[in-house]
């Protein structure tokens, strides 16, 4: 059944709205102007900073050994607790499965839909990472489990340092016109509100925690 | 305008009235004013962090003049690239025609339990009415408009839409609805939402969510929640609806880059909201999680009526509330008063621009035309002019009081002559003289008691102004010996 309107009189009475467009208004080709991180900045640094600011976890490490001692003792340091890793690329996968076997750290079934909702940690890679605003962007597709950094109480995201792009607009022209995953999430803070009274709120649907392990040698 | 009247009950907004009405009450003016005012600072904090702030301003305005003026090809190419990546595209031209998609797509999927992230447009259409009509449960999930859905209240601001509610309501609302211990800690009062809101999550079949912006070059649905269940309805759920306003597409991705850099500055002073999703279409082949269908729905609703006249660039708003906490009038009488889902200055145009002026009279002119929301606007909406010329139509259609056309007329033909300006203010002293008591002006007749009900006028100098000028002037011109 149809519902709604035809495309065509859809489309056909926008058209007609717009019979007098007006003045041309040329569309800018040059958005440098609103650049706020160049390149040559200390992008480790500022990523850092700026995650930290809003209430994220970022820790250094040197290499993939370090970064995998660190998720370890996140996640001990919480008691005897469960994890969901999923089978993506994730920076140092095998020595954290190792290191979290070897402590008890109950694995959860990456293919069980609902494993996120129970599990206390989740541990992901990231597509890039913003400098400028401290985000993690992450991908949907493929091995990627959506949930495994939203439903879990704490995220621990796993970044390489050369995955850190300066600015949003380095962001977007790395975006791909034709193989754009179903969903990419930028993640700039712990989930939170302030709907009661303007006060403060972490850990509303999202994690409470995001811990940021940034791979810098 | 023509009338395109939006609420299907009986209803006639009384603005006067409800003004008075906030206004007496003196909770909302101080609720309204401390919130508005925090995120007010906390933009006027964080904007200078873009460098030029307003060179960026206008980049984004010239991007949404732009591709307003070619909405035509972006809508199209939007909606190609939709169906590219496997999403159905539907098209609405009334709120009634989309309440009927939506609720025809829950059918069909055979939905029982939809949840729901914030979008303004569902409530411009009342869509969880008509859902609700159809048997089918509709949960809202941010924090705020579930506590509203509890109430069965209305938003009383766009981003923050429970700001009019204290948390000794919120307490006794969620004793009251959840059968929860009574406590005003907003962390449990958000423990016991969350609890709820994660089993729908978890059982829901169906998705709705609002757009923020839509990319037409990749037929991407743009949408940010500080919460995160905007990521929880458009990820976990079999279906997804995503329900836009045909003002929010922009051409390319890197477009979206500039306004992403303003509109979590501009709403609540955050760099970015703490979630920004990027959703194209259904999960693709291979994906083990992700919606199974996506639907777009684009709602007309007038739209293409402001677009076709002068009011144009209102539709570049990006709904960021920064020129309700900007408004001093909004932060005295908050979000209800306007009776419309939009509030405060963009919803002064907005309101009467979607339903019609006929309807909503008194909107344009409540408003000091300050400029202080044209200040805090990110794409440079100049709503004060705007406000002015509505104000000229209202005149237009004789809708001023009598009392109004003939003291303007007077006022054209005293203005246009030194000669008559300076016998008009001679006049002027002498009637406030003639009105005065004890030195002060307390009262003034018809509707010059709106000025003069809330507070007395000192009388004005025995000896104006330009009198006292002239005799420095000679005062002077004697000491120099000229």
């Amino acid at each position: 059944m149809m519902r709604g309107q035809t495309r065509e009189a859809f489309f056909a009475r926008i058209r007609e709205s717009l019979t007098d467009r007006g003045a041309p208004v040329e569309l800018p080709s040059d958005l440098e102007v609103a650049r706020v991180t160049a390149s040559g900045v200390d992008l480790v640094t500022l990523f850092m900073d700026r995650a930290q600011q809003v209430g994220m976890r970022p820790e250094r490490v040197v290499d993939d050994r370090a970064a995998a001692a660190k998720v370890v003792e996140i996640v001990t340091a919480a008691g005897r607790a469960s994890a969901i890793l999923p089978e993506e690329d994730i920076p140092a996968r095998a020595l954290i499965v190792d290191g979290l076997k070897g402590k008890g750290v109950r694995l959860m079934d990456v293919n069980d839909r609902d494993a996120a909702f129970d599990a206390d940690f989740g541990i992901t890679g990231v597509s890039c990472a913003i400098a400028e605003t401290g985000s993690l962007c992450v991908d949907s597709g493929g091995t990627h489990r959506r949930l495994a950094s939203l439903a879990v109480p704490h995220h621990i995201a796993l970044v390489r340092a050369e995955q850190i792009v300066p600015d949003l607009l380095d962001f977007a022209a790395r975006v791909s016109k034709d193989d754009i995953p179903a969903n990419m999430t930028l993640i700039s803070a712990p989930s939170k509100t302030a709907d009661i009274e303007m006060i403060l709120v972490e850990g509303v649907h999202g994690p409470k925690v995001v811990h940021i392990i940034v791979i810098a040698s | 305008m023509s009338g395109q009247t939006t609420q299907s009950h009986e209803f006639h907004p009384d603005f006067k009235k409800a003004a008075a009405a906030a206004l007496a009450d003196v909770r909302i003016g101080a609720t309204f004013d401390r919130a508005t005012r925090l995120n007010f600072d906390k933009r006027r904090a964080i904007m200078p962090e873009l460098g030029r702030p307003m060179a960026i301003r206008e980049l984004a305005a010239r991007i949404k003049d732009h591709t307003l003026q070619n909405l035509d090809r972006y809508l199209e190419q939007l909606v190609e690239n939709v169906r590219k990546h496997g999403g159905q595209v539907h098209f609405a031209e009334t709120g009634q025609q989309a309440n009927e998609i939506i609720t025809g797509i829950a059918r069909d999927v055979g939905a029982s339990l939809i949840v729901k992230s914030k979008s303004m447009v569902s409530e411009e259409i009342e869509l969880n009415q008509e859902i609700e009509k159809t048997g089918i449960e509709v949960v809202e999930t941010d924090l705020g408009e579930y506590i509203l859905q509890l109430a069965g209240e209305k938003p009383s601001h766009i981003v923050t839409p429970v700001i009019h509610k204290t948390k000794e309501d919120i307490a006794a609302l969620f004793r009251d609805k959840l059968g929860i211990e009574y406590t005003v800690d907003p962390e449990a009062l958000t423990a016991a939402a969350r609890k709820v809101l994660r089993a729908k999550f978890k059982a829901a079949d169906m998705g709705i969510i609002g757009a923020n912006f839509a990319v037409a070059e990749t037929g991407t649905i743009c949408i940010v929640t500080n919460e995160g269940n905007g990521r929880f309805c458009s990820s976990r759920p079999r279906v997804v609806v995503c329900l836009m306003g045909i003002e929010k597409v922009v051409p390319r991705m890197k477009d979206l880059g500039i306004f992403l850099k303003l509109l979590g500055k501009s709403a609540t002073g955050q760099r970015l909201t703490c979630y920004t999703s990027l959703i194209t279409g259904p999960k693709r082949p291979g994906d083990f999680d992700g919606p199974e269908e996506f639907h777009l729905v684009l709602l007309d609703r007038g739209r293409s009526r402001i677009l076709a006249g002068e009011y144009r660039s209102v539709l570049r708003c990006i709904r960021c509330g920064a020129c309700l906490n900007a408004c001093p009038v909004y932060r005295r009488i908050g979000g209800h008063a306007y009776e419309s889902v939009y509030p405060g200055p963009i919803g002064k145009l907005i309101t009467p621009l979607l339903a019609s002026l006929e309807e909503y009279p008194d909107l344009p002119t409540a408003s000091s035309l300050c400029g202080a929301c044209l200040d805090a606007c990110p794409v440079r909406i100049d709503i004060p002019t705007y406000l002015l010329h509505m104000r000229n139509e209202l005149v237009e259609q004789g809708r001023m009081p009598w009392t109004w056309r003939i003291g303007f007329k007077f006022w054209r033909i005293g203005m246009s002559s030194a000669f008559l300006y300076r016998c008009g203010l001679k006049f002027g002293r002498m009637f406030m003289w003639l009105l005065s008591k004890d030195g002060w002006l307390k009262w003034l007749p018809m509707d010059g008691s709106g000025w003069t009900d809330h507070r007395d006028f000192p009388l004005p100098a025995k000896k104006p102004f330009r009198a006292r000028w002239a005799d420095l002037q000679k005062q002077l011109d004697a000491e120099e010996g000229r």
